[in-house]
C-alpha cells in the first residue's frame, strides 16, 4: 500500500549557540511521516526528540540561538527556508502540536471555549457563531461529555485527562495534516493514558492525518505506533516497525532500553537491568559510535569510526557496526 | 452562582478593601456633589469675613480674602482627585503598552527600559518641576508631567509580569498554533498581568495626589485662584499662626484620601494574590 507522504525530514541538524560553544542537539536526522500513520520517536531524556519537533515547528528564536541545516519538506515546500509569515500560517492550521502538561499549556484565565475558537479565528475568517459551533463539535469529537457545558468552563475546573482532550481539540480544530504530540500522556495516570492513546488512534484514522508521537515510554509506542524511530544523542540509531523493534531490536541501545523495563510478574528482589552511565553532554560527544562508551558489545572499531544508519532487514535500519542478529528473524 | 458568592465573601472579609473603598467612594461622591452643595463656586469673597475660625456659618472657617474653606476644599478635591485619576489612567495605559512590548521584544526592552531607568534616576518631584518649567503650569500640564514621572513604575511592573507570563507553556502552545505577536500580547498576556498593573496603579493614584499637592504647594502646580489642596496649603502657610485651619484641614483631606487609596490598593493586592486564598 503506497501512502502519501506528509512530512519528509532530510538530514536535519539543529545547532544551538551557547556560552560553551555551539551544541549540535540534532545531528543529521532523516525520516518521513505518512498520511494516516503514527510514527513513534523514543529515546532517553536529552536525546533530541523534542528539539527535532520544535525544529519542525521552528519554535526557537532564530535570530540569536539556533541554526538549522538540512531540509524539512511539507507540501512540497522546505519549511526551513519559508518566510516567518508563511510559517505562522502553517503552524496550527497544517501542523499542530500538543504538549506534555495540559494544565500549563492552557491559559488559566480563559474559558475552554474561547481557547478553541481562538485557534479557529487565527486561521479562518469564520464568524463567532460558526466558530462556537465548530468548537463544541470538536469537543464532542474528542470524547468530552456535555461539551456545551464544558465549553464555558475554565481549565482548572477540568480533570487532567479532560484537559489533554481539550488540548487535542484545540490542535485538531483546523484539521491539520500533521499532529505532533510531545509526550502527550506522560503527565497522566495509566488508565487515562490508555484512553488518550485510543482517542489519538481513532482520530488518526478518522481524519487521515499523520501523527508524530514523542515519548520515552516504550509501552506507549508499542501500543500505538506502526513505525518507530529510536534516537540517541541527536541521531537516529534505529528505525523500523514497532513489531521488529520490540521483538528483534538490532541496536544494542534499543535492546538495553527494552531490557530495562520492569515487568509485572517478574521476580521480586530481582535486579532491574539498567544502561550503565548517563547520556553524555553535548559538548563531550565521543568519537566513533556515540553509544560506544555505554555499550557492552563495543569493540575497537566502535570507538574509532561512526557507523551509518544502514538498512539491516526490510524496513529496518540500524546504526551499528555489529547489529544484533542473534534473534534471527 | 457559587463562584460569585465565594468571591463576594472574600471581598467582605477583607476589611482593608471595605474601609478603603468606603473612603474613596465618599471622596468621589463629595467631589461630584460639590456644585450642588456650593452652587456659587469657590471664588466668592466676603471681605468682612476674613480669617474667621470654623463656625456655624463657615464650617471650616475662611481664608485671608474671606472665601469659605470647606467650599474651596471641595472644589479643590475636583482638581486633586481629578489629577490623580487622570494620572492613574494615563500611566496605566502607557505603562501597560510599554511593559507589554518591552517584555516581549528584547530589542524594545533594551531601549525603552533604559529610558525608564534614567527617568527613575531623577527624584520624582524634581523631574516634575523640570517638566513643568518647560511646559508651564496649569492642570493639563500637571497631569502630563506627573504621568511622565510615574509611567516607568507601571511599565517596569508590567514588563516583569510579561517576562514571567511569556515563559509559560500556553504561550508556546499559542505560538505553535500560529498566533501572531499582537494576539498573544493583547488577548493572552495582557489579561494575565492586569492584576499586578491595577495594584500598582492604585498606589500611583494616591502618590499622584500627593505629588500634585506638593507641586501646587511649591507654586509650580495648579495656579491660584483655581483651588487645589496643595495651593490652599500654600496660601494658608503665610497666615498659619493666625489661622491654623487653613493648613490643617487641607492636610487632613490629603491624608484621608491617600490613606483610603492605599488601603484599597493593599486590599486589592491581597485579593489578587493566589497565595492568600
Amino acid at each position: 500500500m503506497q501512502q502519501e507522504i506528509v512530512l519528509h525530514v532530510k538530514n536535519l541538524s539543529t545547532t544551538f549557540r551557547t556560552d560553551q560553544g555551539s551544541l549540535k542537539a540534532v545531528d543529521g536526522v532523516d525520516f518521513i511521516v505518512k498520511k494516516g500513520e503514527i510514527l513513534g520517536i523514543v529515546g532517553e531524556s536529552g536525546c533530541g526528540k523534542s528539539v527535532t519537533v520544535q525544529s519542525i515547528m521552528r519554535l526557537y528564536d532564530e535570530k540569536k540561538t539556533v541554526s538549522y541545516q538540512g531540509e524539512i519538506f511539507f507540501e512540497n515546500k522546505d519549511l526551513l527556508t519559508l518566510p516567518y509569515k508563511d510559517m505562522k500560517r502553517i503552524r496550527g492550521e497544517k501542523i499542530s502540536m500538543i504538549f506534555q502538561d495540559a494544565l500549563s499549556a492552557l491559559n488559566p484565565l480563559m474559558k475552554i471555549g474561547d481557547q478553541i475558537t481562538e485557534a479557529i479565528h487565527i486561521h479562518t475568517k469564520a464568524d463567532r457563531k460558526t466558530a462556537i459551533a465548530q468548537g463544541i463539535e470538536m469537543l464532542r469529537q474528542v470524547g468530552i461529555p456535555a461539551p456545551e457545558k464544558r465549553f464555558y468552563q475554565y481549565p482548572f475546573e477540568l480533570s487532567g485527562g479532560m484537559r489533554q482532550r481539550v488540548m487535542i481539540a484545540i490542535a485538531l480544530v483546523c484539521r491539520p495534516q500533521l499532529l505532533i504530540a510531545d509526550e502527550p500522556t506522560t503527565a497522566l495516570d495509566v488508565t487515562i493514558q490508555a484512553q488518550i492513546l485510543e482517542l489519538m488512534k481513532r482520530l488518526n484514522q478518522e481524519l487521515n492525518m499523520g501523527i508524530m508521537l514523542i515519548t520515552h515510554d516504550l509501552a506507549v509506542v508499542s501500543e500505538t505506533c506502526r513505525r518507530v524511530l529510536v534516537m540517541y544523542l541527536g541521531q537516529v540509531v534505529e528505525e523500523g516497525t514497532a513489531e521488529t523493534i520490540f521483538n528483534h531490536p538490532g541496536h544494542p541501545y534499543t535492546k538495553s532500553l527494552l531490557e530495562s523495563i520492569p515487568m509485572i510478574g517478574g521476580e521480586r528482589g530481582q535486579k532491574l537491568r539498567t544502561i550503565q552511565g548517563t547520556v553524555p553532554l553535548l559538548n563531550q560527544i565521543p568519537a566513533g559510535c556515540r553509544f560506544a562508551p555505554r555499550c557492552l558489545k563495543a569493540g575497537e572499531r566502535c570507538r574509532r569510526e561512526m557507523p551509518q544508519l544502514a538498512p539491516f532487514k526490510n524496513e529496518h535500519c540500524v546504526r551499528c557496526w555489529y547489529p544484533n542478529e542473534s534473534d534471527g528473524s | 452562582m457559587k463562584m460569585g458568592y465565594l468571591r463576594v465573601q472574600r471581598i467582605l472579609k477583607n476589611r482593608r478593601i471595605i474601609i478603603g473603598s468606603i473612603l474613596v467612594f465618599l471622596i468621589i461622591l463629595f467631589t461630584l456633589l460639590t456644585p450642588f452643595i456650593f452652587p456659587e463656586g469657590p471664588h466668592v469673597m466676603e471681605v468682612t469675613e476674613r480669617l474667621k475660625a470654623p463656625s456655624k456659618a463657615h464650617f471650616l472657617g475662611t481664608d485671608s480674602v474671606g472665601r469659605d474653606l470647606l467650599c474651596r476644599l471641595l472644589y479643590g478635591s475636583r482638581v486633586s482627585v481629578g489629577v490623580g485619576a487622570a494620572v492613574a489612567v494615563i500611566t496605566m495605559v502607557f505603562g501597560l503598552i510599554i511593559g507589554l512590548y518591552a517584555g516581549y521584544y528584547k530589542a524594545v526592552d533594551n531601549i525603552v527600559m533604559r529610558i525608564c531607568d534614567s527617568l527613575k534616576s531623577i527624584p520624582s518631584i524634581l523631574l516634575a518641576i523640570a517638566l513643568l518649567a518647560i511646559m508651564g503650569s496649569g492642570i493639563g500640564n500637571v497631569i502630563i508631567s506627573v504621568s511622565i514621572v510615574y509611567t516607568p513604575d507601571v511599565a517596569r511592573i508590567a514588563r516583569a509580569a510579561v517576562l514571567t507570563a511569556r515563559e509559560q507553556t500556553y504561550i508556546e502552545a499559542l505560538e505553535a498554533l500560529g498566533a501572531g505577536a499582537n494576539r498573544i500580547l493583547w488577548l493572552n498576556i495582557a489579561p494575565n498581568i492586569l492584576s499586578s498593573v491595577i495594584i500598582q496603579v492604585s498606589f500611583i493614584f494616591a502618590t499622584a495626589i500627593v505629588t500634585e499637592a506638593s507641586l501646587s504647594f511649591l507654586g509650580v502646580g495648579v495656579p491660584v485662584p483655581e483651588p487645589s489642596w496643595g495651593n490652599i496649603v500654600y496660601e494658608g502657610r503665610a497666615v498659619m499662626f493666625q489661622a491654623w485651619w487653613l493648613v490643617v484641614y487641607p492636610s487632613i483631606f490629603i491624608a484621608v484620601t491617600v490613606f483610603g487609596l492605599n488601603l484599597l490598593g493593599d486590599g486589592l493586592r491581597d485579593l489578587f494574590d493566589p497565595q492568600n486564598s
